[in-house]
Parts: structure tokens; sequence; C-alpha cells
């Protein structure tokens, strides 16, 4: 018996050898990116600032996410900064950015090495971290210490920048997160449309008040939508979702019958956009009411200035065309136009269709001037919200440091470089690629926001742009005074399907709301 | 008397078909769909016309677009129908291995402590995989196994599951014939090759089947385990949400098709093996 | 107890490989997520995270979910298994189709089937689709309570026809005069299942079980891909709770939820232990 015991304790004990051998091995190693992580461009360097992001193959030239339509100007803005380290002799300082080809591997392998111990030193506040739950837990730094600390002539003055807003990085006067873009919660319209509808232009809509405006959208015989597409409607479902969860309380409001009937007239209005004739609502049909921004389809940029013009454009020839003339009138100018000596049919299809529209234009101009200048104008409201006298914007793009990294410091002057003029300027004008307009959170920054758009000329000659519309977009984005951060992971991860299947009706609004309560409440409480 | 066999029998035979059609059912239908066009599958699967869904026994129209579509339009099913493999095989031969070795030990040999290591194994054996998922992870990245076809074989060919399972076949071996060879002069390895292993071919044949389908439906770790996307196999992109309705069933019907001849290959041992539990 | 010098070498070199992959592969993750779990931001806690973690009402529900999975599956697909494995005896001659049939499940790998499940179980599904034809109240199989229903019922399907192989086999093995003996001495049908078949199978019980603990967390991969990683709060198991919390960073959450998992399940087995101590599967 003796010899079995010590027998069976040399076991135990190769066992044990062995498990520490591994153990030591394992501690032994600091660098946690594994070489054949994702296709990493630069060679790691530890000393190295690093960042992680990803890259859809397919447009790697962008930097631009298909999934989230978000253009992501980190790898330009490293560039950039690494440029200015250089030049001041900070080499040591320089970031690196480590691209994943997926948003799901980089969360993933950035989950894991935080867990670890590790992780990038910066972290960029992304659409599907639960990032509250991060702070709770403690995964980053407290950037109040550094902006204390720091006794430099180019300290950052948090007076330069909008108090509320960048206060949305800051929990239990702990300031995690730093603001870096925001986009503001602002629909486009124009007059004509609504009072054709009989909408007063000046009221901004509420949940309460959609109702009615669903109503009078409902009766109107054409197919006028309230929004530009399922994705921009489910949005809005997803925001009164996220206006009735109280995160501190960790309650919500579902069970309530306001609710309920909020939720079914949303659906209702979101459902009549999906069965509309075409479900693709291309703005210059001027099918919608409430429009965010427009997609440019030649230069590929999606702006507010293009929706106005090509809004515009359309007014000018389709809708002018469609409400005005009588289908024999437009016959009788296209057999005047194909006779005329204008026509060329050498000349493309596309050529010969805007000289048409410049013709009917000419012809009718008396008809067309007076109803521009009496009817059509584009003019701006605050997206949907409970209250009245909010108006909101929603922080799209911030950096937090991570709490694991050794080069706290050398990430903190990177962000604070982040936030000076040059480099808001940079990239409030660089991520005009992304679906809406991000607007820099640096004052200086976004007075110039307005010279830095970037714009298409218009290509039909006689409609001349409307320079105050910048003017007049970001006067409206003045005004906002509440500033959000989205939980995107609850809105996706979470809520995302179910929505979906609400929405696609798969689903009963009981089921609906009994899920929605049964899955916010476990997500709160985890 | 007679009488009342017969309805006994019938009710029996009946009941017998009811169970049969229960547990046949799911797979035969998974077949038949396969035989559908991506349209009527599409169809079949939407549940948001308001009206309920109904079995079709018969595909509409036969056709064989999904298999198409699986083969030759997508070389992506393909290629991970290969990874699968590639993770598969290895884990299979590992665990048949190690298994028999250590089923061996634990089953005919007697050696201080052998009982508490055994249930140590069993403790091990029922650790949900969640319970070492993340550990696993640090630790492979620290050996360099992360994103390694390798990190998914070594957990499977050493996992306990097989020692358990072939233990109890090893054990019916008998002893006398294990003694005799002992007498003359036979060492341990000669009595494992040409006494154990004969005698324990369906044991090893049945863990060879259930190692295959368990390695063959793996989905966690290759998640968390392979950066490149590249390196999936099948059962991932089958258990993804997102996966392309169309040709669902004649992807599950790829997938299931290696496990089954492995079966069929090995019915008969399989069985018998069992009868020794 | 006397060993055999050269037979316990070579033993332990037979168990060498197994010795160091489980080792390696098993006990130092496990042992890693012990010592993580009474570890908070970097500093040891002591039980501070497991407190945590019974205060947390997620868990709670995962905990509960878990517990009611087991205790009502694991038993129910043991039983039902164990009186088919009794009804295929009862038959003289079975072809070998039957008991193939009944192996098919576990042999189809759980991603091919997920679509068949939706078809029967979706509101608008089959199944309501048949309770709806005969006036019944039409089940929200993936929203309600029924949603356990439904995966004790995938589990059960999957699972059974494995463990009603080993039932049989185990019965196959019973000397005949047991039976006879018993029957002669006047004891009925259930009486003998009782009091003499469950005993002299318990060998046979005790894998049957191992099997069914095991392949209770697999149920985990067919309920991720039919409710995703939010299901509802009735299906919301221990294994979610451990997932999410990787998503959100919380290791130390994660890792003592999921040592909390591995008790219960050690208990559990160890319960056994105690109870068939007469088994000789362990001797």
């Amino acid at each position: 018996m003796k010899y079995s015991k010590s027998l069976f304790k040399g076991i135990l004990s190769i066992i044990t050898v062995v498990s520490i051998l591994f153990l030591c091995s394992c501690g032994g190693e600091e660098e946690y990116i594994t070489p054949n992580t994702a296709n990493s461009s630069e060679t790691e360097n530890p000393n190295k600032v690093t960042i992680y992001t990803y890259v859809d193959r397919e447009n790697e030239d962008m930097h631009y996410d298909n999934d989230t339509m978000f253009y992501y100007p980190l790898l330009d803005m490293a560039h950039m900064y690494n440029g200015y380290c250089m030049l001041n002799g900070e080499g040591e300082n320089s970031v690196t950015v480590v691209k994943f080809d997926s948003r799901d591997r980089m969360i993933q392998q950035m989950s894991t090495e935080i867990m670890a111990g590790g992780g990038p030193d910066i972290i960029v506040l992304d659409n599907e971290l639960p990032i509250s739950k991060l702070i709770d837990q403690g995964a980053f730094v407290d950037m109040n210490t550094f902006i204390e600390n720091d006794k430099s002539e180019k300290a950052l003055d948090m007076k330069n920048y909008n108090q509320s807003l960048m206060d949305t990085g800051v929990y239990n006067g702990k300031r995690y997160m730093m603001p870096m873009l925001y986009r503001p919660d602002i629909f486009i319209t124009n007059t004509f449309l609504m009072e054709e509808y009989g909408i007063d232009k000046n009221t901004k809509p509420t949940y309460k008040t959609i109702g009615d405006v669903f109503e009078k959208l409902q009766n109107s015989e054409k197919t006028v939508s309230l929004l530009e597409g399922y994705q921009s409607s489910k949005e809005i479902l997803l925001q009164y979702i996220n206006d009735n969860i109280d995160e501190e309380k960790l309650t919500t409001s579902f069970d309530t019958k306001e609710f309920r009937e909020t939720i079914e007239t949303l659906k209702k209005l979101i459902t009549k956009d999906m069965k509309g004739e075409d479900t693709e609502h291309s703005v210059d049909d001027n099918t919608c009411l409430f429009a965010k921004g427009s997609f440019n389809t030649e230069s590929g940029i999606y702006t507010p200035i293009n929706y106005a013009l090509y809004n515009m454009q359309g007014i000018s020839t389709d809708t002018f065309m469609s409400y005005d003339l009588e289908q024999v009138t437009l016959e009788e100018y296209a057999n005047e136009f194909f006779s005329s000596e204008e026509f060329d049919p050498l000349n493309g299809w596309e050529n010969n269709q805007k000289l048409f529209d410049d013709y009917v234009y000419e012809q009718e101009r008396g008809n067309f001037e007076n109803y521009v200048a009496n009817s059509v104008q584009t003019t701006f409201i605050d997206g949907i919200t409970e209250n009245k006298d909010i108006s909101r914007g929603i922080v799209t793009c911030g950096f937090m440091i991570n709490a694991n990294s050794d080069k706290q410091e050398k990430a903190y002057k990177f962000i604070k470089y982040s936030l000076g003029e040059r480099m808001q300027r940079f990239i409030s004008y660089d991520t005009t690629y992304g679906e809406t307009y991000n607007l820099p959170v640096n004052n200086e920054a976004f007075k110039n926001a307005y010279t830095d758009m970037r714009y298409e000329e218009n290509k039909v000659n006689h409609i001349t742009k409307d320079s105050s519309f910048m003017e007049r977009y970001i006067n409206h984005i003045k005004n906002i005074n509440t500033f959000e951060v989205r939980d995107g992971y609850y809105n996706d991860k979470v809520i995302g399907d179910l929505t979906d299947d609400y929405l696609e009706g798969k689903i009963s609004v009981d089921n609906f709301i009994t899920n929605l309560n049964s899955k916010t409440k476990i997500y709160l409480y985890e | 008397m007679k009488k009342k066999l017969q309805i006994k029998a019938i009710l029996k035979y009946t009941l017998l078909i009811i169970l049969t059609v229960i547990f046949l059912f799911p797979v035969v239908y998974m077949i038949i769909s396969s035989f559908m066009s991506g349209k009527e599958v599409i169809d079949m699967l939407d549940f948001t016309t308001g009206s309920y869904a109904s079995l079709k026994l018969f595909p509409e129209d036969f056709s064989l677009e999904q298999y198409y579509k699986v083969f030759f339009r997508n070389s992506k099913y393909l290629s991970e129908f290969w990874n699968s493999v590639i993770i598969t095989l290895p884990t299979v031969i590992g665990q048949l291995v190690v298994s028999s070795l250590a089923a061996f030990a634990f089953g005919k040999l007697k050696f201080p402590g052998r009982d508490k290591i055994f249930f140590v194994y069993m403790i091990l054996l029922i650790l949900p995989i969640q319970v070492t998922l993340v550990p696993s992870y640090f630790m492979y990245q620290k050996i360099n196994l992360l994103n390694n076809v390798m990190s998914i074989i070594l957990p499977g060919t050493f996992s306990a599951f097989g020692i358990c399972l072939l233990r109890q076949s090893v054990r019916y071996v008998s002893d006398t014939s294990i003694e005799a060879a002992r007498v003359d002069g036979a060492s341990y390895i000669r009595i494992f090759f040409q006494i154990i292993l004969p005698q324990i071919r369906g044991g090893l044949i049945s863990l060879a089947l259930l190692t295959f389908v368990d390695t063959w439906g793996v989905v966690e770790q290759p998640l968390i385990y392979f950066t490149d996307k590249a390196k999936y196999p099948l059962s991932v992109s089958l258990s993804a949400s997102t996966a392309n309705i169309d040709i669902v069933f004649a992807c599950g019907v790829m997938f299931m098709i290696p496990a089954l001849i492995i079966y069929f290959l090995g019915e008969k041992d399989v069985r018998s093996s069992f009868s020794r539990i | 107890m006397k060993f055999e010098k050269k037979q316990v070498v070579w033993a332990y070199i037979f168990l060498l490989p197994s010795l160091i992959g489980i080792a390696v592969f098993y006990v130092i993750p496990y042992i890693m997520c012990v010592y993580s779990s009474f570890v908070s931001k970097g500093s040891f806690a002591g039980l501070d995270n497991y407190i945590k973690l019974f205060q947390n009402k997620a868990f709670l529900y995962a905990l509960r979910n878990t517990v009611i999975f087991t205790a009502v599956a694991i038993p129910l697909l043991m039983i039902i298994s164990f009186l088919i494995a009794k009804f295929l005896a009862s038959f003289k001659k079975i072809s070998a189709f039957f008991r193939s049939a009944y192996l098919m499940p576990i042999v189809i790998p759980a991603a091919s089937l997920i679509y068949v499940w939706q078809l029967l179980f979706d509101d608008y599904g089959v199944v309501n689709n048949l309770l709806s034809s005969l006036g019944i109240d039409t089940v929200q199989f993936f929203s309600s309570g029924f949603s356990m229903v439904m995966i004790i019922i995938i589990y059960i399907w999957k699972n059974c026809g494995f463990c009603v192989i080993l039932f049989t086999a185990g019965l196959a093995n019973l000397p005949k005069s047991v039976h006879e003996s018993a029957y002669l001495e006047g004891a009925g049908g259930f009486k003998t299942t009782i009091k003499i078949t469950l005993p002299l199978i318990t060998p046979t019980t005790f894998f049957v079980f191992l099997m069914a603990v095991i392949n209770s967390f697999r149920m985990f991969r067919e309920s991720f891909s039919l409710f995703g990683t939010y299901p509802n709060e009735n299906i919301y198991f221990l294994q979610n709770f451990i997932n999410n919390n990787y998503n959100n960073f919380n290791y130390p959450q994660l890792s003592s939820s999921a040592i909390v998992m591995s008790l219960i399940f050690i208990g559990l087995m160890l319960i056994f232990f105690l109870y068939e101590r007469k088994s000789d599967y362990l001797e």
C-alpha cells in the first residue's frame, strides 16, 4: 500500500511538473498579438501604441465596412499622427493600427486579449461593444488624470469643446471615453411635401404625434413613405425602445399601453415603407418625407448636401413633370424635342434625357420658377423623440484607453492630437464616406465643417446650388442639446433579430413585447 | 386467447412503427427537402405570409438545384467540407490510438491510483466545454496553436471519452487468454496488439463513429480559435444564422453522408460492441 | 494490495500519452479557470466574484434553467429510453432496421436539422398548424415557457436512440434465469423491473447517465442556433451566460460561473456514485 501511495504521488507530481512547465512557458512572453493574426501590415513593435480596426477586404482602399456602412478613418489618422511625430522628433510616440478582416474577429480577439490582461492600447468606441458594461468592469482609464497632469502648452482645454457632448464619456465623474465625432439626429425634408400632406413644418415630430403624420400619409394616394428605407426605419423603432430603458434603475417601460401603441404605429409606418411599390426608394423619386442624407452614385459620397441637390434636381424634372404635366403635354414636348436640332441620336440616352429635361424645363420655365419660389424649400427637422424640446446628437466615434495598457501616456497623446483642430477637420472631411454626415467635436473644426464639405458639382445647369443649405444645416445642428452614446451591442446582438422578425411580421406584437422584456432584462442584469 | 395475443401483437407493431417514424422523420424530411428547388425551400420556410406552414412530403418539382449550387457554383462549401475532413480524420485516429492504449491500462493492468485517476478522467469528461474554452485560448495563444487545426485536433485526441468507452470493451476480454500469453512470455505490447486490439474491434469502430460525429459537428472551438475564416469547417457555416437558406438542406445531407457511411460500414460491430458496456 | 512492478511500469507507459494530453489540454485550463475565478481586476479577490455572481439576477435565471433542464431532461431521457429498450426486448425477433433507425439522430450533426425544427416549431410552423386545425390554442415555442419543452423534446429525440441501444445491450446481458425465478416467485412485471432488472444493469445505467450528461452540454449548439445569443428567459442557460460574458469581457464572472457549472455536474456525478456504490463500474 505504501508503495502504491508513493507511486500515485509520483504520477501526480509528474502531472504537476508538466502543468507548471507549461504555465511557465506561457507566462514568459509578453506579446499578445500572434504573428498570424489577420493581415497586420506593419511589423509589430511592442513600444508602439496599438489600435485595432477591421478592414473589409473588398473595400480595403476605402477602409469602409459594408455591413455597418461606416467608414473608419483610423488608418489615415494614424498615418497623419505618425507624420506629426516624425516632424517633431517624437517617433517613439507613433501609433500602429492592426487590421482585421472582420469585425467579429476583431472583437473576439480583443475581448480575449483584454481578459488575458493585454489588448490594444486604444479601444475605439465601436457599435458592437457593450461600453457601459466594460466601464463597470474598469476596463478603461480615467482620462481626467492625464488632462490634469498635462502642464505643457498644448494641454487639452475642455472649455474648447461642447461640454454636454464631451460628458457623454464621463461616468461617475471619470472621463473614460473621449468622443471624436458625432452625428446629428436630424431629418432633411422639404416644406412643399410637408404642406402637401398637411404637416405643420414647424412642429417637431414626437412619438405621440408621428401617428397623425402616418394617418395623413396613409390617406394620400401617392406612395410617399416616411423614411428612406428599412434600415433607417428600423433605427427609429430601436431608438424608441432605447428611450424606454432606464439603464440606471435597470427597468423598462415596455409593458405600458403607450409603448405598445407607439410601436404598432411605428411598425405600420415602416411596413408601409417596405411594401411600397419599389422597396429601394431613390431620393430623386421624392417618395420619402424625411431623409437622413443621400448617396451620390457617382462619387460614392453620402452627404446631406448631395441629398439637397439631388432632391431639387428631382423636383425640377421628375417631380415637375409628374406633378404638373399631363401625359399628353409631355408627349407633345417629346415630339417637338425629337424633331428639333437639339436631339442627336448619336448622343447617349442619358445625355438626351438631360437635354430633354432641360428642354421641357425651358418650355415650362414660367410655371416652374413660380413653383420653386413658392413651395419648394429644403428644410430640417429634428429626429423623433419623446420630448418636444429634445434635439439630439449621437456619438459615432470615440476613443478609450485600455486599463491594461502600459503605454497609457502615449495613447493619451494620440487622443489629444486627435481632438485638435487639424485632425478633427481632417476626419470630419474623411468620414463623409459614412452612411451619414459626421461632425467634429472640436469647435473650431465645426465652424469650418461647411467649407470642408465635399460635394459634386450639380450637373443640371439650371439649378444653382443652394449655397445656404450647409449653413442652415449647421445652424440647425447648433440647437442640439442632448448627446447620447448608442448601445449598439444591445440593438444589434440582443434585440436585432427580434426586431427584424417583428417588422417582417413573423411574430405578433404580444410575442415581441414579451421577448423584448425578457431579453432586455437578461441583458441589463448580466 | 389467440385473438387477444394477435391484437396485442398488432398494437405492439403499430407502436414500433410510430416510434421509428418519430426517430426517422426529421432526417428523412431533410433529405426530401434537399431535392426541392431553392425557391421552394425559401417559400416553405417563409413564415411571414400569415398562414401556417405545412409539411411537403414530396418536392413540388424534383430538382438537383441545391446540390448543383453546393458542388459547382460555390467552392466555399467544398473547401469547408475539406476543412472538416482535415480536422476530423486526425482527431479520430489520434483518439483511437491514445484511448485504446490507456483503456488497456485501465481495464486490464493493475497499478496504484488506477481508480482515482480514472475518476478524475470521468470528471474531466463531464466538464462543459465553456469551462475550459477561454483558458485554453490563452494557452494556445502562448504556445502558438491559434489559427491552427491542432487547437481542435489535440484536445479531441486526448478527450477522456474514448477511454471510458473502450475500457468497458477491454474488460470483456477474458483474463485467461492474457494470463496464458503472459505465461508464454509475451510482452505487454504483444498482448495489446495480438489479444486486446482484435477483440475490441467493435468498440473501436463505435468510438471512431462517435468521435467522428462529435468532431464533425464542432462549432464553438473554430469560432474562437481560428482567426482565418478560410479554415472554418462546414459545421460553422451551417450553424450560422446567415446560412444560405436555399441550399441549406443539401448542405446538411452532404454534411451527414460521411457519418452515415461510417455507421453503415461498421453497423454490426457497433451494435455488438454496445452489448459489452 | 500488491502490484507487479513490471506491470505497473507498463501500465504507466500505456497511460503516458493520455496523461500528458489530459494534463495539458484539460487539467491546466481547468486550474487556470479556477485561479482566475478568484481574481478580479488583477488582484486576488477571494470569494468576491462568487458573491457578486450569486447577486446577479441573470446568473440566477441561468442557474435555475440549467438545473431545471438537467433535473427534468436527463431522468426523462433515461426513463424513456429504458422503456423503449424494454419494449424492443419484448419482441422475439426484430429487424436490425429498427435499431439502426433509433441510432440515426446521434449520427446526424446538429447543424443540419435546425431548419427542420424551425419548420416544425415556428409560430406559424407545422405543429401549430396541427394544433390550430384541431381547435387547440397555438403555442409560441420560440418565446414562451414552451421553449424549454421544445429543447427537452429535441434533446430526448436526439439522444434517446443511443441510450436505447445501451439499455438493450444491458438487458440482453442479463441471465434469463433471473427473470424466470422472479416470475416463479410471483413477482409482477413492474416489481421485477424495479427490484431485479434495475440493480443488475446499474453499470449500464451509469454509462447511460454519463452519456446523457455529456450530451446535455451539446444541446447548447441547438439552443444557440435556434434562439441566438440572447434567448428568452426560459431557456437562458449557464452556457448563454458564460458566452455572453465572454462578449462583455467579464472574465471574473465568466470563470466563476464556469466553475459553479462544473461543480454542479461534479456534484451530480458524486451523488450518483455514492448512490450506486454497488455498481462495479469503478470497482
